[in-house]
């Protein structure tokens, strides 16, 4: 009997130890997580600001105020111009002049109901915070697996717009990107999983994390002006805080309210030139610089074959060995900066704006990045593309109609490759895979493998 | 033992509750070909509803002795308002591809009717119309049947995710009750027998429990039964496998689409004006897959990078995605609407948002309108007029040569 009681308390005593551990680890399990803070600036952790612990604390602090320290606290400046304030931006506001927080609602054309909104902050946090960053620096944990890299938003550049060179995209821009995503690269498509009003939400998201990193790096450069001893005390940081209010105010906030005006958007100089032969021709020739009146320079990038491997760039076999091959361990920039070396030992490019590898496009492939409708080309072509060195062609073309030459050749080339490669004439199989892959489908794998090979 | 015989009895009885409750129960455990047209289908299912209230409404006010009392015109008043909101809705719907045309008819018949209640509300302030009454009831009685009609060209009756909407899925379907069928009998009775062994055959006051060293009848007869079973489901499969899978039993038609998946979203090609793939003139999509009710339909389907599967859940078609492969593979819906596209193979990261929408056309003109109407936006802006089909001959003279 004794015996048998001992073993009972023992029991006992490992179900209590048990349930007290199931309880501990259901209870660590349900505690608050860790809040999620904007990160700053990777200059302002590193060497430069080592020695000036002042300016760092002041400029984190007044980014900090202006912008929020969180995405769960994000405050949106006066006068951004973002629509109804920023409102959009949280899942829940504070009504103005009440201390009331309440659900943004939106209400559905037709509906009666209206429905609750998530805010572009929860979904940005959902859908993109995984290659984009929490303060949109284009370095989330997905981010350095990716090959071209995330966009870092906190420039406030962006490549594929109808704007001029070097401007600020459009919302309709934003739009488009967001939709349909970024062909031949890891930005996937997001009309089928977003509602209209949810991507409209996203967009002001992307443009307030523009903002913030835009303020923040204009602060860097004006701290510089500052002792640090100087942003010590309140006197300093007031006179930064002031001087953040003037730039954001001024300059950054302006350049995104011109974006919204209509006329910012790029339209064609002329109609749009028919596909021609003729047409085409002409492009082929401006594009090889063979034409007698415009000299061009698209072969130093694009290559002689148009498949991206011109003289200005380091060649493929090194750009491939360094970003793809030597590269093992993705989060290590060692073997970028090696490349960045012998490009510049060479004298050839490398990369973008941004600091990350880049190839100028294989226009054989018929992957077009910012959209395969001939006028975004013609944008592509006109403007140029912000942030890489592929230039605004509106001022060196005399005749605007030689726009949409090159649009059209650009078009045609991946269907004619023997517009630049006249050994790749296209067999005149086309139309006969074609006929048989109607005629049934068990020949259709034929045709699928003729339809590859000529791509 | 009681304990035991406690447990396999409780699980005989959840696996029959479960067997009985849970298939023919509605969408609860993946969503349904009619959740995916919730929205729509919401839409229809008002106008059905409340034009027949309405017109029951205005009819009542046929005979009046004088004018209509204020209350009832606040009534006729706020119909109106609620038909202008659904000519709205339908406009949308239209445009987003759900029964375009039945769509686009739906809404301008909903116009019509707010525009024939607003004259009966005008004409009844002033004294009994019975003219005017009766040509708003007709106007309601119109759209509440056109509504009916296309709720019933988009879902079954109670149409759960268990209603077949395909060929496939009947064939699918019809194996997969068959088989639950068996295995739940053979599970239930496997249960059963432990339960009656237990008792019948264990140690009981005053009688040890019987020992026994097997039974070769016994052993053989739970051999052969389940294998004769199993040859049974391979043999009486094989039709459902042949015609979902075998390409020598697809029906003669033209690939519909190239559908390409890439981590992560579905993106698809279809032959432009000159009906191949592969040209200039194809239309490129991303997420927007489209075809026609009733027509059998087949797509090519390739990967760029790594494994994706190809899943539309409510026609019940799966087929995984291998690079380097390109396989067709055939589906058809007997009812219109919106689907899913899902990738059912785990790819990677972004796995979850391969998703893709799915528009069945009622009709090919449905569809034709859709594909000129992408055509023209992806050949924005318009090409000159005088260029009879904006598509070049290949007639360019061959280049200076590469260095
Ligand atoms: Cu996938």
């Amino acid at each position: 009997m004794g015996a048998w009681r001992h073993r009972r308390q023992h029991r006992q005593r490992w179900l209590g130890l048990l349930t007290v551990g199931i309880g501990a680890i259901a209870l660590a399990g349900c505690s608050e997580p860790e809040p999620v803070l904007f990160s700053h600036d990777a200059r302002l952790s590193g060497e430069e600001f080592a020695e000036k612990p002042n300016s760092r604390r002041a400029i984190e602090t007044i980014v900090d105020e202006m912008f929020g320290p969180s995405p769960a606290l994000l405050k949106v400046p006066e006068g951004t111009g973002l629509p109804r304030g920023g409102r959009r931006l949280a899942g829940l506001v504070r009504e103005p002049g009440s201390d009331q927080v309440v659900p943004v609602t939106y209400r559905p054309p037709g509906a009666e109901q209206p429905v609750r909104l998530e805010g572009g902050q929860a979904l940005y946090h959902r859908h993109c915070l995984h290659c984009h960053g929490v303060s949109g620096d284009g370095q989330g944990p997905t981010a350095p697996f990716l090959y071209p890299r995330p966009r870092d938003y906190r420039r406030g550049l962006y490549k594929f717009t109808s704007t001029d060179y070097g401007k600020k995209p459009t919302r309709d821009d934003l739009r488009r990107t967001i939709s349909n995503g970024i062909d031949g690269t890891s930005m996937p498509a997001f009309r089928a999983q977003l509602e209209p009003i949810e991507i409209e939400q996203l967009i002001d998201y992307v443009i307030f994390l523009s903002l913030r990193g835009e303020v923040e790096r204009a602060l860097i450069e004006e701290a510089s002006f500052f002792a640090d001893e100087d942003l010590a005390g309140e006197e300093g940081m007031e006179e930064l805080r002031l001087i953040a209010e003037d730039l954001a105010q001024g300059v950054i906030f302006p350049n995104w309210r011109d974006a919204m005006d209509p006329g910012a958007v790029v339209q064609p100089l002329s109609p749009r030139v028919a596909s021609t032969p003729e047409s085409i021709a002409r492009g082929r020739d401006l594009f090889l610089g063979t034409s007698a009146d415009v000299k061009l320079e698209c072969v130093g990038c694009h290559g002689a074959s148009g498949k991206g491997d011109g003289n200005s760039w380091i060649d493929p076999e090194t750009f491939n060995r360094y970003v793809f091959l030597e590269n093992h361990d993705p989060t290590d920039r060692g073997a970028l900066e090696k490349l960045r070396e012998i490009a510049e030992q060479r004298q050839r490019r490398w990369g973008d704006d941004w600091g990350d590898p880049l190839r100028p496009a294989d226009l054989n492939r018929g992957v077009y990045k910012g959209g395969r409708r001939p006028i975004d080309l013609y944008w592509r072509i006109a403007t140029g593309i912000t942030g890489t060195p592929m230039p605004a062609h509106v001022t060196t073309l005399r005749d605007p109609d030689d726009l949409w030459h090159l649009v059209n050749f650009v078009l045609a080339l991946p269907q004619q490759p023997e517009l630049l490669r006249p050994d790749r004439a296209r067999r005149p199989t086309g139309s006969a895979a074609a006929a048989t892959a109607a005629a049934g489908p068990g020949s259709g794998a034929t045709a699928g493998s003729a339809a590859t090979a000529s791509r | 033992m009681k304990a035991w015989s406690l447990l396999f009895g409780l699980t005989a009885v959840i696996a029959t509750a479960a067997f009985v409750y849970a298939p023919f129960d509605e969408d609860w455990w993946l969503p349904s070909y009619r959740a995916t047209n919730a929205e729509a289908m919401a839409t229809l299912e008002e106008i059905d509803a409340r034009s027949g209230a309405l017109a029951g409404e205005v009819e009542a006010m046929r005979d009046l002795g004088g004018p209509a009392s204020a209350e009832q015109l606040e009534g006729l008043d706020s119909g109106r308002r609620w038909l202008a909101r659904q000519a709205v809705r339908l406009g949308m719907m239209a445009d987003q591809g759900f029964l375009s045309e039945r769509s686009r008819e739906l809404q301008s018949r909903a116009a019509l009717a707010s525009e024939a209640v607003a004259s009966a509300r005008e004409a009844l302030g002033i004294g009994p119309a019975p003219a005017a009454v009766e040509e708003a009831v007709g106007a309601l009685e119109g759209l509440r049947e056109r509504a009916e009609a296309a709720i019933a060209s988009v879902s079954e009756p109670g149409g759960s995710l268990r209603a077949p909407i395909s060929s496939a899925a009947r064939q699918i379907d019809h194996l997969y009750v068959l088989i639950l069928v068996i295995t739940g009998l053979t599970f239930v009775g496997v249960m059963g027998a432990m339960v009656v062994a237990l008792w019948r055959f264990g140690a009981k006051p005053g009688r040890k429990a019987v020992y026994s060293h097997g039974s070769l009848k016994v052993e053989i007869a739970w051999t052969v039964i389940p294998g004769a079973i199993l040859v049974f489901l391979a043999l009486y499969q094989l039709r459902a496998w042949a015609d979902i899978k075998f390409k020598s039993s697809y029906p003669d038609v033209a690939p519909l689409a190239e559908v390409t998946a890439r981590q992560f979203q579905w993106t698809i090609r279809y032959p432009g004006p000159d009906g191949q793939i592969g040209t200039g003139d194809d239309l490129h999509t991303v997420n927007d897959l489209h075809f026609v009710k009733g027509q059998p339909t087949i797509i090519r389907l390739k990967s760029d990078d790594v494994l994706h599967s190809f899943f539309l859940p409510q026609l019940r078609i799966k087929q995984d995605a291998v690079p380097g492969m390109d396989i067709p593979v055939l589906f058809d819906a007997d009812k219109a609407g919106r689907f899913e596209l899902l990738c059912a193979e785990l790819c990677g990261w972004g796995h979850y948002k391969m998703r893709a929408q799915v528009t069945v056309h009622e009709t090919q003109d449905e569809f034709d309108e859709w594909l000129a109407r992408s055509l023209e936006e992806q050949d924005y802006p318009p090409p000159p007029a005088s260029d009879p089909d904006g598509v070049a001959a290949a007639a360019v003279p061959p280049g200076p040569g590469v260095e």
